[in-house]
């Protein structure tokens, strides 16, 4: 493919100095989002997920590697020029609450990042923010303050913020995870709408497997700092590579072997003492001396039909035979 | 049916005083048993009463509630029981498990010093036994070095093991009853499967009852024997965890179904949502409580609240228009079956 992603992502790291010891919080991560695709990323706490999504916009700054976006390198770029190369990626977090202020109005709080960008004059901001609204669902509540709305309507707000400047970008970070089923469905659904009807794109932060299915064309796994798979979303649930994906995959209760098998055994290890060589090696099944000696590179294995699934394992799991799964069958039925 | 741990019958929460004055019905009128052995599960959104219901039962509610009906526990009423009589009751026979176990647990003091103090709580012993115990029951919940841990503080825990230190804790009764508040929502998916296996574990080992309120269909039908759902307060649904999953007869258990992101579904694919909110809490309506959200909804449903009722065998259903049973995701089957 020689189009030009919408963002490239490469060998991030961002370290932090504390008390115990310098935490590695991300630890060399390269991926690409593409002009109108939404890409996932699964991990769980401490995977360094949240810590990958403000480095990418800036906030802070990360220890060092890459952030092309549209062209521009965020990393080296200071003041006014990197926010305005940051104008067209937007982010959205977990708590609406707490990115709101709760003495503004919703209409001044959509307002706001317009006016950030001295967009217009107030009468066409005034006009983009009932535009905005509507957009969201959320025409008619435009005088009321954050605690006049329920967490459904929060989040709605703060995605019409982002959507204001027309972005091209959204980071969501766990952008639903605190949100009853029912409203989490509508606001999935709209993150669906906005992506047809504006055709943006989303790098899609959640520890919900099956959330970051439902939205994703393509999904990586994180795990202790580092991707240890990349690959279409089918793909991936299809037929994971890794044994740490398998393990999440294993965890969904419901799925068939949710029940019969037994969890991965204990705790990740801790970011400030990262395993040598490959991180998940100590919590593996499948890990061997190499997993202690070497880092395990991140390469392309054919697993179906579409291009594209990678992995960084010495011993993946690879397809049990030429016979082709079909997607209808249910994940982890596998022959043991 | 007899042999019930656990009989609640037409459980009611009001709140008042909150809010001007007004009276708040949380939880309207609840029937179920619990038995030994069994995971039942109470399925609901925030606000639905399933909290509150189990709560009533520990005496942990404010004073501004008010609670009538009756609710048995091995033949004790627990309702209306004194505050220390009820604590007594309550520290012998049921224990509970919450979401937030940073906040359950004392920063301030030594873990095994925690839970040794919940087994003097409830037994007379030395104590050195009951720093015994408190070993015992940290290697009973798979801490790896137990005597170790147990002179660390919470905040030198994970999550999940700060969730197993609370579950050592609750079991220091010995209970007959573990409630599971939302016990895993909060910890990541490996780590809620460990919990989830390991409750389980604990009750067969134990013969306790289980009982896990969630806001997660998929957890509750994966783990449970049997499952409740809860909306504005009443139960609107229930039955076996296996039934459930192939026969959802009341709408708003359909709808929940179709809101979850599942793995097998295919990416992109719109979920069904419904609009509008639970009904205010202050001013339930007259008729169904889903019914404004409701696609199946008729005059009838507006009318009068549909009671709950064994309409199948094993299988209760609040609603005057259920749905055929064709699954999960199956059409709205015949309507007008009122019975």
């Amino acid at each position: 493919m020689t189009e030009v992603p919408l963002l490239q992502v490469k060998d991030l790291v961002h370290e932090f100095r504390t008390d115990l010891g310098t935490v590695h919080a991300v630890s060399g991560v390269s991926f690409d989002v593409r002009a109108g695709e939404t890409l996932g990323i699964v991990g769980e706490t401490g995977s360094g997920k949240s810590t990958l999504a403000r480095a990418i916009v800036q906030a802070p700054r990360p220890t060092s590697g890459s952030v092309v976006f549209r062209g521009a390198d965020l990393v080296t770029l200071r003041g006014a020029r990197l926010l305005q190369a940051r104008r067209h990626l937007q982010m959205v977090f977990q708590d609406p609450f707490g990115s709101l202020d709760p003495k503004w109005r919703v209409r001044d709080l959509v307002e706001e990042p317009l006016i950030a960008y001295k967009t217009g004059d107030r009468t066409t901001r005034r006009r983009r923010v009932d535009e905005v609204l509507e957009l969201v669902g959320l025409a008619g509540h435009s005088t009321r303050r954050p605690r006049e709305l329920s967490g459904g309507q929060a989040q709605r707000v703060a995605i019409a913020r982002a959507v204001a400047l027309n972005p091209a970008l959204i980071i969501c970070d766990e952008a639903v995870s605190s949100l009853d089923v029912l409203i989490q469905a509508q606001v999935l659904n709209l993150f669906e709408r906005l992506r047809a009807e504006l055709g943006l794109s989303y790098l899609f932060i959640a520890h919900d497997l099956a959330l970051v299915k439902q939205v994703s064309d393509r999904v990586a796994v994180m795990y202790l700092g580092k991707l240890c798979e990349v690959g279409p979303g089918e793909e991936v649930y299809r037929q994971p590579l890794h044994p740490y994906t398998r393990a999440l995959l294993d965890s969904v209760p419901g799925t068939a072997k949710a029940r019969a098998t037994k969890t991965i055994r204990g705790e990740p290890p801790s970011p400030v003492h990262p395993p040598s060589g490959c991180r998940f090696r100590t919590r593996c099944p499948r890990a061997g001396q190499r997993c202690a000696d070497e880092e395990p590179a991140m390469r392309e294995l054919p697993t179906g039909h579409t291009a594209g699934h990678s992995v960084a394992c010495h011993f993946p799991l690879m397809p049990v035979a030429d016979t082709p799964v079909r997607s209808e069958e249910k994940i982890g039925e596998t022959p043991r | 049916m007899t042999g019930a741990l656990l009989d609640i019958e037409d459980l009611r929460v009001t709140f008042t005083g909150r809010g001007h004055g007004r009276e708040v019905q949380a939880v309207d009128g609840v029937t179920y048993s619990v038995y030994a052995g069994q995971t039942l599960a109470i399925v609901g959104e925030s606000g639905s009463g399933k909290t509150v219901s189990c709560r009533a039962l520990m005496g942990l509610l404010p004073p501004t509630a008010t609670i009538t009906g009756s609710a048995r526990f091995q033949g004790i009423q627990l309702i209306g029981l004194s505050d220390d009589r009820l604590r007594e009751h309550r520290g012998a026979n049921v224990a509970m498990v919450f979401q937030d176990p940073a906040r359950s647990l004392n920063p301030t003091m030594r873990v095994g010093a925690q839970i040794a103090e919940a087994v003097r709580a409830h037994r007379t012993v030395t104590k050195a036994q009951a720093r015994e115990q408190a070993v015992d029951l940290l290697r009973q919940v798979h801490i790896p070095l137990p005597e170790r841990r147990c002179s660390e503080y919470p905040h030198q825990l994970s999550g999940g093991m700060r969730q197993r230190v609370m579950i050592a804790i609750a079991l220091a009764c010995r209970p007959r009853l573990l409630i599971a508040d939302e016990a895993t929502t909060a910890l990541d998916v490996t780590t809620q499967a460990q919990i989830m296996e390991l409750l389980l574990e604990l009750q067969a080992e134990l013969g306790m009852a289980l009982m896990l309120i969630s806001h997660d269909l998929g957890l509750a039908g994966a783990y449970a024997d049997e499952v409740i759902v809860m909306y504005a307060g009443r139960i609107v649904e229930q039955a076996p965890a296996a039934e459930l999953a192939g026969h959802v007869r009341m709408p708003y258990t359909q709808a929940l179904f179709e809101a979850i992101p599942r793995l097998e579904r295919p990416a992109h694919a719109p979920l069904q949502v419904i609009g509008g909110r639970p009904p205010d809490p202050a001013a339930l309506p007259q008729g169904c409580a889903f019914e404004p959200r409701c696609r199946l909804a008729a005059d009838d449903c507006r009318a009068a609240a549909p009671p709950l009722a064994e309409h199948e065998p094993g299988h209760r259903w609040a609603c005057w228009h259920p749905q055929g049973g064709a699954g999960g995701m199956g059409p709205p089957g015949e309507k007008g079956s009122r019975s």
